[in-house]
């Protein structure tokens, strides 16, 4: 019996799953990083407060006139370096791993060590000359947001009907955010491309990019669309679980629920690479071949049945490749 | 407007303890209402006939001022306030404004053409005495700006003698601004005030009648004023004191004639879409009508202005006095018009609410209680708030916590929504954090370092002055203070040194040492404890016997330190491991002081003023130190303070 082809997004689910290594390195990465960015902030706040009776407001509840204060201490608790430079580095981090990350999910098959550093090197200088074509990219976009904002500020004082303001805000917010998922899809296709057909020139993936966006515009921004919900929906739905049930002393359930939605939204920016590396291959240009490189990809489709969990998990044991 | 019926009602509902401590000074309601005597000096009589075109956005008008010369001297100089002569480039408010900013405006903001406004007298006569437009002539009392018209004297020909009343008449026409700084036009809501020559106050032997400053209000003698309006009869209209004619004129307008006593200033509104919502309440005085005048895309926020108010006038009238007016008018300016919310005029105030703003969050609420408080503070004890803001924003600010935490609960009174919290004595200590040690309370309000620092000292330093005052007097002592200089001062230009005198009378207490600090000096309140410790006292022995509990003997330190050069005495709890506790009275004079016991048990932990009295120290989080530290806020701000470092980190990692 032959199982049903599940779309890209089912495809790409699956091979998030089937390397979910992957996910779970980025997200210890993502994990550690803010953590060594949290220690400066930790270390003042618990010289101000771990010796402090005046501490206590802010255990069973959240008394924003006490945090306001802990923030305006003279040592600046939450102005303390490291929190910043943790967020870059993750930044650089991703930037560095996109091509191994990618070529990953190309081939559907675990890469050594040597293989995975290769092709984040390999194609670093790629993703690096996209993000500032990206960046560019942006600037129009910005500038347009901030005219949509004047815009609707302006509304929102001058026009007759006192919502009329709020909802073109909402509306251009919106609007913001499907031009930037645009961007982003056309991009992310852009580096696939530069990946998949090892295109040294950044703008033929571009362009190449641009012509398969534009002839898949539905589906593709319907597949980043999805994803993209599912992330927002499961931060929603954390936010009201914490701010409902759990109670505010409850550190550890916190802690727990803030860690599977920073998991999810790792897990979703890579469900998206993975269902465009799925619909790449289904729908796109046929990936060049890289005989000097990698071993060529799997015969079978690599979106067909997951291999099990306990297979996973003994695959994910052997990480890093050795 | 204020029946000698609800007058009397009042004098018989005043609490018993109009106590003693009130003395001779204060003015009983029943002995007014025996004597027939009204409620203030009227030192003026207004008439003023106005018309307001909405589609120049122009009030034309003339108005009849008689001044009654109570000043023991004779007068043959007036100055006038032309406020809306400030909304020009070249004044002195806006050179202020352009410098610091000031409420809706930044700093550095650029001159809006819309914001023009003017004040323009086309003619000024003086009954017997002619026609004086001529002589007319700005001043500026207040700095070298000559380009500054919002002050205006006259010299009359012949003086007033003492004891007789002069009659002006002057035409003046308004352009007002788009809305800014309380005044001005929105669409066709029209927020009417400062509108009119207003003449200055003879106070201390001198005129004082400075100049419009981006950080000043206002400052008027008491007295009468009967005003008529024209605007088209489509609109909807509210204004100080209480309707008592209304006419429908043939050419589509209709004219409404207001009538006040025992006020001293007059702001009137109108808007073709306002919800008049009525409602009443009933306090010592007698009942209050209440006139909310509502936008209708606020029609949600109906039952929280109401709430609010009522909640509002019932403290006011338990605690402080009597409301005496028979109405109180509230206007929620529409959308786009908030710089005309949150102001305070005679028996109508302007207050500030969104269509989307959800319950926890108290805006609406903050504003409309601190805008009525002002009746009291600024309506009937009218201090000078050119020069002493304190006394109204403070004093306002400090009843403002008092209100709100009896209306919403202690801890939640300012905040109180998806588990974030705030008391309102919070948000004012928050605010004195901001600006502890730029500026004395008592200092001209343009004469502040900064805007900010002007708010951040007039309304949350004071209101934290005067919370660590009721933490040494006690909150009754407080409330009768209060009560006191309220019931001796309404319908006076009380100074602040009235008010001090009035709190050191009713507490029995020499606090001249506090108001040197607190009210004319900048010093900084922080007291820390140093350090804790438990020592043996066995220390020596080579071989001591293993620590017991209970039975070891320890020799206790505990080291507090009086980091500030604020003075202040303060307890000194001590918590000890056998869950005995000492309490300590430091007058804090010294720098430091040292406790030491010798005790068979442990010091567990010490607390600078335990009872959380001290509003005013700039650091509590150093009033206390345990021997066992407790990580749990830590571990809860650096968890949320981790999450967020994740979540902006691959929003940062999106752009690979």
């Amino acid at each position: 019996m032959t199982l049903p082809h599940p779309g890209p997004v089912g495809a790409g689910a699956g091979l998030v799953w089937r390397r979910q290594r992957l996910l779970w390195w980025i997200y210890a990465v993502n994990l550690v990083l803010a953590g060594l960015g949290t220690l400066p902030m930790a270390m003042r706040t618990g010289t101000i407060l771990n010796h402090s009776l005046g501490a206590r407001p802010l255990v069973k509840g959240m008394d924003v006139t006490v945090l306001g204060s802990l923030a305006m201490h003279p040592s600046r608790p939450f102005l303390a370096p490291g929190s910043g430079i943790a967020a870059f580095v993750f930044f650089i981090f991703m930037l560095f791993v996109t091509g191994g990350v990618l070529k990953v999910y190309v081939l559907d098959r675990t890469l050594t060590t040597e293989e995975f550093f290769q092709a984040c090197g390999g194609f670093f200088w790629r993703c690096f000359r996209l993000l500032i074509l990206l960046l560019l990219m942006l600037a129009p976009i910005a500038a347009l947001a901030s005219a949509l904002v004047r815009w609707s500020d302006k509304l929102s004082s001058d026009a007759a009907a006192a919502w009329l303001g709020f909802w073109v805000e909402v509306a251009s917010l919106l609007a913001i955010g499907l031009l930037l998922m645009i961007l982003r899809l056309w991009f992310d296709l852009a580096e696939l491309h530069a990946v998949v057909e090892n295109e040294p020139a950044v703008r033929r993936s571009l362009a190449a990019a641009f012509r398969l966006l534009g002839r898949n515009f539905a589906s593709l921004f319907w597949l980043y669309f999805r994803i993209s919900l599912a992330a927002w929906m499961v931060l929603a739905l954390a936010l009201g679980v914490w701010i409902r049930l759990v109670p505010a002393d409850a550190v550890s359930t916190s802690f727990a629920i803030g860690q599977v939605v920073a998991l999810f939204w790792i897990a979703a920016r890579l469900w998206q690479r993975a269902s465009e590396a799925c619909w790449y291959q289904q729908r796109g240009p046929v990936p060049a071949a890289e005989p000097n490189t990698f071993s060529p990809p799997p015969l079978r489709p690599h979106w067909t049945a997951a291999p099990s969990i306990p297979l996973l998990f003994r695959r994910f044991l052997t990480w890093p490749p050795r | 407007m204020l029946s000698p019926l609800r007058w009397i009602a009042g004098a018989v509902a005043l609490p018993l303890a109009m106590v003693p401590a009130i003395g001779g000074g204060s003015r009983s309601p029943a002995a007014d209402s025996g004597t027939g005597q009204p409620l203030s000096t009227r030192v003026v009589h207004y008439q003023i006939e106005a018309r307001l075109d909405p589609a120049r956005k122009t009030v034309d008008a003339q108005e009849t001022l008689t001044y009654h010369n109570l000043t023991g001297q004779p007068l043959d100089v007036f100055p006038f306030h032309l406020y809306l002569n400030a909304f020009q480039p070249t004044s002195t408010f806006m050179r202020e404004v352009r410098r610091d900013g000031t409420r809706g405006t930044s700093a550095g903001s650029r001159w809006d053409p819309k914001h023009y406004g003017v004040i323009e007298v086309k003619s000024f006569q003086v009954e017997g005495q002619g026609d004086l437009t001529r002589q007319m002539e700005f001043i500026h009392p207040d700095d070298d700006n000559t380009d500054d018209r919002t002050v205006v004297q006259v010299k009359l020909p012949k003086p007033i003698p003492p004891g007789a009343d002069v009659v002006f008449r002057i035409a003046f026409h308004d352009q007002l601004p788009e809305v800014l700084e309380r005044t001005g036009y929105k669409r066709d809501f029209f927020m009417v005030a400062q509108w009119f020559p207003k003449v200055g106050v003879w106070w201390h032997g001198a005129w004082n009648c400075h100049q419009f400053h981006a950080n000043s209000e206002f400052f008027a003698d008491f007295g009468v004023y009967d005003v008529k309006v024209t605007v088209p009869q489509t609109y909807v209209l509210g204004s100080c004191g209480d309707e008592v004619a209304r006419v429908r004129n043939p050419d589509g307008t209709q004219t409404v004639a207001y009538h006040a006593e025992d006020i001293h200033d007059f702001s009137w509104t109108a808007d073709p879409h306002f919800h008049l919502v009525e409602d009443s309440w009933t306090g010592s005085g007698g009942t209050v009508k209440i006139h909310l005048l509502l936008s209708p895309e606020h029609e949600r926020q109906r039952q929280r202005y109401l709430q609010v108010i009522k909640g509002t006038l019932d403290r006011f009238d338990r605690w402080y006095g009597p409301y005496p007016y028979d109405r109180i008018t509230l206007v929620d300016p529409p959308h786009g018009a908030g710089d005309a919310g949150g102001m305070e005029y005679p028996t109508l105030i302007t207050c500030g609410s969104t269509w989307w703003e959800p319950k926890g969050l108290r805006g609406t609420e903050l504003v409309t209680e601190h805008e009525f408080g002002h009746q009291y503070w600024y309506g009937m004890v009218a201090t000078n708030e050119f020069e002493e803001a304190w006394m109204d924003e403070g004093i306002n600010s400090y009843t403002e916590v008092k209100v709100l935490d009896s209306l919403y609960g202690s801890g939640r009174s300012a905040l109180d929504w998806w588990g974030l919290t705030a008391d309102d004595s919070g948000t004012q200590r928050l605010a004195y954090l901001s600006e502890p040690d730029t500026d004395p309370l008592a200092r001209f309000a343009w004469k502040y370092l900064s805007s900010h620092a002007y708010g951040a000292v007039t309304y949350g330093k004071t209101a934290t002055v005067l919370l660590t005052l009721e933490g040494l007097l006690g909150e009754e002592t407080m409330r009768r203070a209060l009560h006191t200089y309220f019931m001796r001062y309404r319908f006076t230009h009380p100074t602040g040194e009235d008010f001090l005198k009035t709190l050191e009378e009713v507490s029995g207490q020499d606090l001249r040492w506090y108001y040197n600090q607190a009210v004319y000096g900048t010093q900084v309140l922080d007291y820390e404890v140093l350090r804790i410790d438990s020592d043996r006292v066995d220390w020596y022995e080579k071989n001591p016997p293993p620590e017991k509990k209970g039975q070891t003997l320890y020799r206790d330190l505990v080291l507090v330190h009086r980091k500030g050069d604020f003075i202040f005495p303060v307890d000194v709890e001590i918590q000890f491991d056998n869950g005995e506790k000492v309490r300590e009275r430091w007058d804090g004079g010294d720098r430091w002081v040292r406790y030491t016991y010798l005790k068979k048990a442990k010091v567990d932990s010490a607390e600078v003023d335990p009872d959380h009295r001290v509003w005013l120290d700039a650091n509590f989080f150093n009033n206390s130190r345990t021997r066992e530290p407790d990580s749990r806020a830590t571990r809860k701000l650096a968890t949320y303070w981790l999450w967020i470092i994740q979540f902006l980190s691959q929003a940062a990692a999106w752009l690979t």
